[in-house]
């Protein structure tokens, strides 16, 4: 079973699309806010991360630097996620280290598919 | 010396004697006896020596000493002697004298010997010599011991007899027995019997020599006494001649008495005054002179009294011997200086007191009788006194006097009071020692407040005065006492009301400021404090400004509400603090006059409304933006009721009909129409209200407010889509302009008509002979010729009577001159006047058709008015240019709003859709499959909504200067590969074929790939739905400048003006198409704006039935990316 590490402070979304995952066959991990979810994955260790980018404490470019920086969770793909349709945001997700990125509303059949990509890309890598 | 040796033995050594013996015996052993000098001789012979040396000696002895010395020597020439006494015998005491002897060399002083029982006595009474050969003999018995104490054993005692009578005893004694003959007795008696002789001769010389000591002791004395006696002492002879003065005198006088040898008192001139009283005296009687002045000496100076002068007293005894005539007279000075001057001080100082006494007298009379006047006037005083008075003893309070108005005060029966005593008024009685106190260290009270009680046992709070003085005699205090308990009373719910108010004040939540008028703290509570973390004394005497933060809050405009609320006209606005360690807040401030401890202030109120900022910011904003957004639109909105009242109108107005928004809320819309628009137009009105949420045209002559009618076309539609009754919203639009150029035309006509009919122009016609030939009326008016003038036709005179209102007179008259100097030359100049007015002046020959000179045309037009009115249009025009500026920034201003508003509305859209797919495969999963077509409608109406927000949200941020390209390679063919997989299904969706047609030499151009694919997909999904069961065609071709994209599509088409609005937001070809299409009318003008971010161009080709065809063309290098 591929563990999902989903960071997202709006609790509907999280609620959402953490049941939608698991329909689909997909350990979830849920973090409310970046600083719980780097410590998540740090402990965890997940085969993949969706990372909000709104996020408080920490926001998610911030957290997606530290999951890049740290040798034991560099290799974990993260997905950004965000409201913001603006066109630097996705910029400025890859800068941090974002493996891809994602708008919300989500489009669940697009982002299965892009968290599929991103687990096989990574199994072909081992 | 002789009293040296002259012993007066204790014992009479004659005890010793052995034997009694006689005078004969003691002539018969005459020599019988003697030591070493003792010459051994016959007895006869030895007696007739004895005498011979006896009596040479006792011839020469002047006194008994000497007589015992020689009466020793002579029997110790011729006996053995131990001890030898002469004894003198005194009858009147009956004792013995002891004059002279020795006892063994010790001396005796002279004493007086009792002479009863002694062995001399028994010889003396015997008048016979008695001889002792022994001690045991018992005649010798109590004899006198010499100096030794030795008893001797042999004695001889002969009485000494002169003319029957017994001298004394002459005794001779030895410590050897028998040592003494008759014959010693012998001898013995004839030395006794010439020692009679010579005793009795020194007796008579001793009375003598006693009488001249007398006398010499007395002189001495007197001497003495005279001497220094303390008083001066002069001694006269009777007939005034000096004789002796003492000591006294001589340093009195400072003289000797041979200074006075030749001075008589009886005769001497300065004694004139005083001589009665000397001849008195002189004359037998002693007299005292009374005092008299002396003037002192170098010595006796120190005596002088304060005046310098001594005062004698004069003393005058004459001196008599028995009754005999006077001997001398004696004058006694005495100094009596300080008796005097002690007496004058005494009468002086006895003068002063009777004196003092008498003033003092005097004035207490005085005193009594103003006592008396003061009290009768203090009585009647008291007596009308409206303020309670008292008087009472100082010594026990006794009540002396109270009038009416104290009996009111204290409520007792009148007269009631007199007697009683004041302690029993205090109502507090550790009150009245202060009272006394007082009263005994400043003399007085004044207005010390204390409580009273009344007779009925009741405090009454008066304020006490209290003034002492003497009523009928008796020390007394008057007090007065006023009634305060009224303001007692005042004063204690005053304190409450303060202490209650300052509870209340520091307790408030909201910040309370007091601020003086010049804005500087008085005093603030303590949530201020708290609020902004500073102390009070930080505060206090500062001004708002350091509360202020600087960046949000315009502090002149605080000032100008501060000094409004000073006016009496309270503010209340928004405002930013901040704290003192740099934080803000927002707040809300209401400010408001008020008076504070007597002093005009104003209070300012604050309440923290950081929360309801915060919770109010988006809606705040929102309404901000939209206001700005309708106010700044260059389209007039109205809000309108059903039946046209005016609810609103945006400020548009103002630029478009000339009114205030204000002025028209509540007026009917229907009453500006031009009337023959009003029933067509009230139709529409009709119409809209009837159906909500439908948009209507409609255009009608709207009457500006200078009069003139405005052409304006309008869309109508209520406000609500559900209801109509919150009013119908109108957007107009001015079309007047296309109107405007036809009516400048028909002015411009108007004018050149009334030129004509020189109306305008100050018209003159001179001849060239310089006649006047024609002139109007306006001519006369702008250069006020008189009518003479003109009516005498000269030119000349015109020229005299207008010069001097000219600015420049030289110039105007070359320029006349010139012009009629050169008849075939055109001219046109202005002309400045005096008074400001400018002329334009225009001038132009008068020739036939032959070419003959008539003379001259003048025009002048006044353009004073016109210049200013170019001045003002300038103006204008600037201020035109930066409204347009300010609307551009409120633009933008909402386009943010927008982009942030859509942001918003996602978040929970996302959930909407979410759980909508997620409850469609839940249904699936448990077969519950009737839900799943509403399910989806959710899903549809939410992914729509999601589009328009996104619309939205993407033309906000283009409007709003926000939309950033990013520029890279892009390769078009996989791009349009990506967009054909991407929108097949969606493009062949309404039974439509798509088709792709793209050349093989597209390559690459360097572009924003979203952006490019977003315009692809908007004109796509367009043309797919406006097209059913025909074609959309993508084809894409490469010129050497662009690439350039064609979407066409076989559907509806457009008209023309649909064309013409095809790219405004918002807008779809009709109306009615945004109901059976959908979309939010804001995709074309998306895309358009992204063709030109890109540097590129977007064109539209249609035609109704036919179809569309949208070309886009992009630069293969965006050499000037355009931003909007």
């Amino acid at each position: 079973v591929k563990r999902i590490l989903l960071i997202e402070d709006n609790e509907m979304s999280r609620d959402m699309l953490s049941r939608r995952l698991k329909r689909r066959g997909y350990g979830v991990l849920t973090a409310g806010d970046g600083e719980e979810g780097v410590r998540l994955a740090q402990e965890t260790l997940p085969d993949l991360v969706l990372m909000d980018l709104g996020l408080p404490v920490l926001d998610g470019w911030g957290a997606c630097r530290k999951l890049k920086s740290d040798e034991s969770t560099r290799d974990i793909p993260v997905i950004a996620i965000t409201a913001h349709a603006m066109a630097g945001d996705e910029a400025r997700a890859r800068e941090v280290g974002c493996d891809d990125f994602d708008t919300k509303p989500v489009d669940l059949t697009r982002l299965l598919s892009k968290i599929e990509t991103l687990l096989r890309r990574k199994d072909a890598a081992h | 010396m002789d009293d040296a040796r002259s012993l007066s033995t204790a014992q009479d050594a004659g005890s010793s004697s052995a034997a009694p013996t006689d005078a004969r015996l003691v002539s018969e052993q005459n020599g019988s006896a003697g030591d070493a000098p003792r010459v051994q001789v016959a007895p006869s012979t030895r007696c007739i020596q004895a005498v011979a040396d006896a009596a040479t000696g006792l011839i020469g002895a002047d006194s008994y000493e000497s007589l015992r010395d020689v009466l020793e020597q002579a029997c110790r020439r011729f006996i053995p002697i131990d001890t030898f006494f002469l004894l003198a015998y005194e009858p009147e005491t009956d004792t013995f004298r002891g004059v002279g002897g020795y006892d063994d060399g010790i001396f005796a002083e002279p004493s007086w010997i009792p002479a009863s029982g002694t062995p001399a006595e028994r010889a003396m009474q015997r008048r016979e010599s008695l001889l002792i050969s022994s001690a045991d003999d018992p005649r010798g018995q109590g004899a006198i011991l010499a100096g030794s104490g030795r008893r001797s054993e042999s004695s001889i005692r002969t009485p000494v007899i002169s003319d029957n009578e017994v001298l004394g005893v002459l005794s001779v004694q030895s410590y050897t027995p028998n040592q003494y003959t008759q014959e010693d007795v012998d001898l013995i008696e004839i030395i006794a019997s010439l020692a009679a002789t010579a005793w009795r001769n020194l007796r008579l010389v001793e009375d003598r020599r006693a009488a001249e000591h007398a006398r010499m002791l007395s002189e001495n004395r007197f001497r003495t006494m005279f001497e220094q006696f303390p008083l001066s002492v002069q001694i006269f002879d009777p007939t005034g001649r000096t004789l002796a003065v003492n000591r006294a005198w001589e340093e009195l006088f400072d003289m000797t008495l041979d200074d006075v040898r030749n001075f008589n008192p009886l005769t001497d001139p300065q004694l004139e005054e005083i001589r009665p009283y000397l001849l008195r005296g002189f004359g037998g009687e002693a007299v005292t002179v009374p005092p008299h002045p002396f003037v002192p000496n170098r010595i006796s100076s120190e005596l002088a009294g304060a005046a310098g002068l001594m005062w004698l007293e004069i003393t005058v005894w004459p001196v008599r011997i028995g009754f005999d005539e006077i001997q001398e007279v004696i004058i006694v000075h005495r100094d009596v200086t300080d008796r005097l001057e002690a007496e004058e001080a005494l009468q002086q100082a006895q003068a002063e007191l009777e004196e003092r006494v008498e003033e003092r007298t005097a004035e207490l009379e005085k005193r009594k009788t103003e006592l008396a006047q003061a009290e009768q006037r203090f009585r009647a005083i008291v007596e009308a006194s409206p303020t309670p008075l008292l008087l009472s003893s100082v010594s026990d309070g006794t009540v002396l006097y109270a009038n009416d108005r104290l009996e009111t005060l204290i409520g007792a029966e009148p007269g009631s009071l007199v007697g009683r005593k004041t302690p029993d008024f205090y109502y507090d009685p550790t009150v009245r020692p202060h009272v006394i106190e007082n009263v005994q260290r400043y003399g007085y009270i004044r207005d010390y407040e204390l409580r009273i009680k009344k007779t009925d046992g009741t405090p009454k709070w008066v304020s006490l005065s209290v003034q002492p003085l003497i009523f009928d005699g008796v020390p007394a205090v008057a007090s007065s006492l006023l009634d305060i308990t009224e303001r007692k009373q005042t004063e204690e719910a005053l304190r409450a009301s303060e202490e209650s108010y300052r509870n209340l004040f520091d307790n408030l939540t909201e910040l309370v400021y007091i601020q003086a008028l010049d804005g500087h703290f008085l005093n603030v509570n303590e949530a201020v404090l708290r609020a902004y973390g500073y102390s009070r004394d930080e505060l206090i005497g500062q001004t708002p400004g350091i509360l202020a933060d600087p960046e949000r809050v315009d502090i002149e405009e605080t000032k100008m509400r501060f000094l409004k609320a000073v006016d009496g006209e309270p503010q209340r606005f928004d405002w930013w603090g901040r704290r003192k360690d740099g934080s803000i807040f927002p707040k809300e401030v209401v400010l408001t006059p008020a008076r504070y401890f007597g002093q005009d202030v104003v209070i300012a109120v604050g309440r923290d409304i950081s929360d309801r900022v915060k919770a109010d910011a988006a809606l705040r904003q929102s309404e901000e933006h939209f206001r700005r957004l309708i106010e700044n639109a260059s389209d007039l909105i109205s809000i309108l009721d059903a039946e046209g009242v005016i609810r609103y109108e945006s400020p548009a107005i103002t630029r478009m009909l000339g009114y205030d928004p204000d002025e028209m809320i509540g007026k009917n819309a229907f009453d500006f129409l031009l009337p023959e628009d009003v029933e067509s137009t009230l139709e529409r009105l009709q119409y809209v209200v009837q159906h909500p949420g439908e948009s209507v045209s409609a255009e009608f002559h709207f009457r500006h407010r200078d009069g003139s009618y405005r052409s304006l076309e309008a869309t109508g539609r209520t406000l609500r889509p559900d209801d109509p009754s919150a009013g119908v919203i109108v957007n107009s639009r001015d079309v007047t302009e296309r109107m405007e150029s036809e009516l400048r035309l028909q002015m411009q006509k108007t004018l050149l008509e009334a030129q004509g009919e020189a109306s305008i122009d100050g018209i003159l016609v001179v001849s060239d002979e310089g006649k006047i030939l024609s002139y109007n009326r306006r001519f006369v008016e702008m250069w006020n010729i008189p009518d003479d003038v003109v009516a005498s036709g000269s030119d000349d005179e015109a020229l005299k009577s207008v010069i001097d209102q000219v600015d420049d007179p030289d110039a105007f008259l070359a320029r006349v001159a010139y012009l009629y100097a050169n008849p075939d030359v055109e001219g046109r100049d202005e002309i400045l006047l005096n008074d400001a007015r400018v002329f334009d002046r225009y001038s132009a020959p008068i020739i036939s058709g032959e070419g003959k000179y008539y003379g001259r045309i003048w025009f002048f037009r006044d353009m004073t008015a016109q210049k200013r009115h170019a001045e003002e249009l300038e103006h204008a025009r600037r201020e035109a240019e930066i409204a347009k500026v300010q609307a551009e920034d409120a633009n933008r201003a909402k386009s943010q709003f927008l982009a942030n508003m859509s942001h918003e509305l996602r978040t929970p859209l996302n959930a909407i859709i979410g759980y909508a797919e997620m409850l469609v495969e839940d249904a699936e999963d448990i077969g519950h499959e009737t839900f799943i077509p509403d399910l989806e409608k959710i899903q549809t109406a939410g992914r729509h909504l999601h589009g328009l927000i996104n619309d939205v949200l993407d033309l906000s941020k283009i409007e709003a200067g926000r939309m950033e390209i990013f520029l890279e390679e892009v390769d078009v063919a996989q791009l349009i590969d990506n967009v054909r997989s991407t929108l097949h299904s969606v493009v062949s969706d309404k039974n439509n074929t798509f088709i792709v047609e793209q050349g093989d030499d597209l390559g690459v151009i360097r572009s924003d790939p979203m952006k490019v694919r977003q315009m692809l997909f908007n004109l796509l999904s367009n043309a797919a739905k406006f097209t059913e069961n025909g074609v959309v065609t993508l084809t894409a071709t490469r010129t050497p400048e662009d690439i350039v994209f064609n979407v066409s599509d076989t559907g509806i088409g457009m008209t023309r003006e649909q064309l013409s609005r095809l790219f405004q937001p918002f807008v779809q070809a009709d109306n009615s198409t945004t109901r059976r299409y959908g979309g939010t009318g804001l995709g074309l003008t998306i895309t358009r704006r992204f063709a030109e971010l890109l540097g590129g161009t977007i064109e539209v080709d249609s035609e109704p039935g036919v179809g569309t065809t949208f070309s886009v063309r992009l630069p293969l290098q965006p050499v000037d990316a355009k931003r909007l």
